[in-house]
């Protein structure tokens, strides 16, 4: 079983020697300098580091939003021709406040030209997926911050990408909501089979959403290791009591800090 | 529980007022005043009023009016709201068209109407044009500055779907600018009434700015009374038009209170 996982895992994004810079007026600020690593066919990925280290940088370059000073991003294609292969989640839920739960989700499918009509059904499975159902005819103002960045999370998802994005999407609410949302997600990714790439600063959230994680480091943002959680892969809320779950995480916090004396 | 009324007591005070105004003006008409030639006392603009609409002369030129100002807005909205959102979009070339978008923005329409005149000569266009060129700017820079006041997570969001910006535009630039091009239109519309008028005082044979200028020459004040009363009611339902369309476009909003 698990020698037949790891040959399913194949190189799915493939950077090398990235580097951003930003160019201001009279300044130039260089954000990222010459990282490479490799995102696995399938693995859910964490990318972690403090504040300003150019996380949401890389995710920007990986959706093709911004375009990299130099280096590469090589991403494999799937058989079946999709034409998104990766959608992103934003930070902020960015709901249109003029459309109910269910267009807004509908919102990236209009977008790229597809018709919400011919995908109804995956419309709806999506809704229940994210425990939307009930609120589908709902407004934003009328949903609360973690409804808000499920709707967030959904709208990403129905595009069916082969990579999905997430951009601290649960860093703006309160903790048994994050929780919640965060054992959700891990599900949703077991059930999607799609590779999703997680940008966090909290420890926690990384070592228990991830398969790897990416630790940065600032100024300019640096890749300082990869650790591999090899946690498994169906994790309880039970299992952040778990030994080998603390020790990961300790080990993660170490060197984090360990950067932070650099 | 109390019963709700049907009319609050902003209401009741408003149609006070109003009643109030009309009083004092049927007594300064009859006894201080009293020359009907100066000042017409209300009751005998009713009167006019009803006369104008018994003997059918003000339908054709209502309608002719009406034609022209619709003509005109329609146009200028259309026109203003493309350009604004192509201009709010693609800032290089609106700092480029920007003096000359604020000079027009600042100049009355009518200022140049003789050139309008010597332009496309006499007739419907040259009324429509004003009414046009009235309206247009309020709608454009309006519009203009509701795009502007998109947060640009949202283009971006867009863009994170690959689609074209015409997509983006219509999804999510349009809507989002939809109470600005609201308001542009409120201003459009009093502006589009008034470059109306004044062009019909002008040079016209047909509508309700001709109507009046024949009634002033002709001192009818008892008409040209009944002419005012007939364009506020013009410009309140015009108003009034537009809140009603702001209110259906917004009916997502939550109520206020
Ligand atoms: N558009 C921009 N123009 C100039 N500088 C920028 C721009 N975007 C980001 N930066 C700078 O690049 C660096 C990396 O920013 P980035 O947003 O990628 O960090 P981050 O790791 O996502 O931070 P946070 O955790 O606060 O979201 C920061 O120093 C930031 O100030
Ligand atoms: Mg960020």
């Amino acid at each position: 079983m698990s020698s037949k996982n790891k040959s399913k895992k194949s190189i799915k994004i493939k950077v090398s020697d990235l580097s951003v810079s930003y160019s201001n007026d009279k300044k130039n600020l260089l954000a990222i300098n010459d990282i490479s690593f490799d995102v696995l066919k399938g693995e859910f990925l964490a990318i972690i580091g403090p504040s300003g280290c150019g996380k949401t940088t890389i995710l920007n370059c990986l959706a093709g939003l911004i375009r990299p000073t130099s280096g590469t991003i090589f991403i494999k294609n799937s058989h079946n021709t999709l034409k998104k292969q990766i959608t992103m989640v934003f930070q902020d839920a960015l709901l249109l406040p003029w459309r109910t739960v269910h267009s807004n989700i509908t919102l990236g499918l209009e977008i790229s030209g597809i018709s919400p009509k011919n995908k109804q059904n995956d419309i709806d499975k999506t809704l229940n997926l994210f425990g939307l159902g009930n609120f589908k005819n709902f407004y934003p103002h009328e949903l609360s911050g973690g409804l808000k960045q499920r709707v967030n999370l959904a709208r990403a998802y129905v595009c069916n990408p082969e990579v999905l994005l997430l951009d601290e999407p649960f860093s703006h609410l309160d903790l048994i909501t994050k929780e919640k949302l965060q054992l959700e997600l891990r599900r949703i990714f077991l059930i999607s089979k799609k590779t999703f790439i997680f940008v966090t600063h909290d420890i926690d959230e990384a070592v228990f959403l991830a398969d790897r994680i990416l630790l940065l480091s600032p100024g300019p943002g640096e890749i300082k290791t990869i650790v591999n959680t090899n946690l498994g892969k169906d994790r309880k809320v039970s299992f952040k009591k778990n030994r080998s779950f603390l020790s990961v995480k300790n080990r993660v916090r170490l060197l984090l800090a360990q950067e932070g004396t650099k | 529980m109390r019963k709700k009324e049907l009319f609050g007591l902003n209401i009741k005070l408003g149609i006070l007022g109003l009643i109030a105004f009309i009083i004092l003006w049927e007594v300064i008409a009859l006894f201080v005043v009293n020359n009907p030639l100066f000042l017409t006392p209300p009751h005998q603009v009713v009167i006019s009023l009803h006369q104008l609409f018994a003997q059918g002369l003000i339908y054709e030129h209502l309608l002719a009016s009406l034609e022209e100002f619709f003509l005109g807005i329609g146009l200028a909205v259309i026109f203003g709201v493309i350009l604004g959102i192509f201009f709010g979009w693609y800032k290089k070339i609106h700092w480029f068209f920007s003096p000359l978008l604020t000079s027009f923005y600042a100049m009355p329409t009518i200022a140049i109407f003789p050139l309008i005149l010597i332009w496309i000569g006499l007739g419907f266009w040259p009324k429509v044009t004003i009414v046009f060129l009235a309206a247009f700017f309020p709608i454009l820079i309006n519009t203009i500055a509701g795009v502007r006041n998109i947060d640009h997570d949202f283009i971006r969001l867009g863009k994170s779907f690959g689609g074209s910006d015409l997509k983006i535009i219509t999804n999510i630039i349009f809507p989002a600018t939809l109470p600005f091009i609201a308001s542009g239109l409120r201003m459009a519309v009093i502006r589009g009434l008034s470059g109306m008028l004044v062009a019909e005082f002008y040079v016209s044979n047909k509508g309700i700015g001709y109507l009046i200028t024949y009634f002033g020459n002709t001192f009818q004040t008892d008409k040209l009374f009944a002419m005012v009363i007939i364009i506020i009611f013009l410009g309140l339902a015009l108003t009034l038009l537009v809140n009603f369309l702001e209110k259906r476009l917004q009916a997502w909003k939550p109520e206020k209170n």
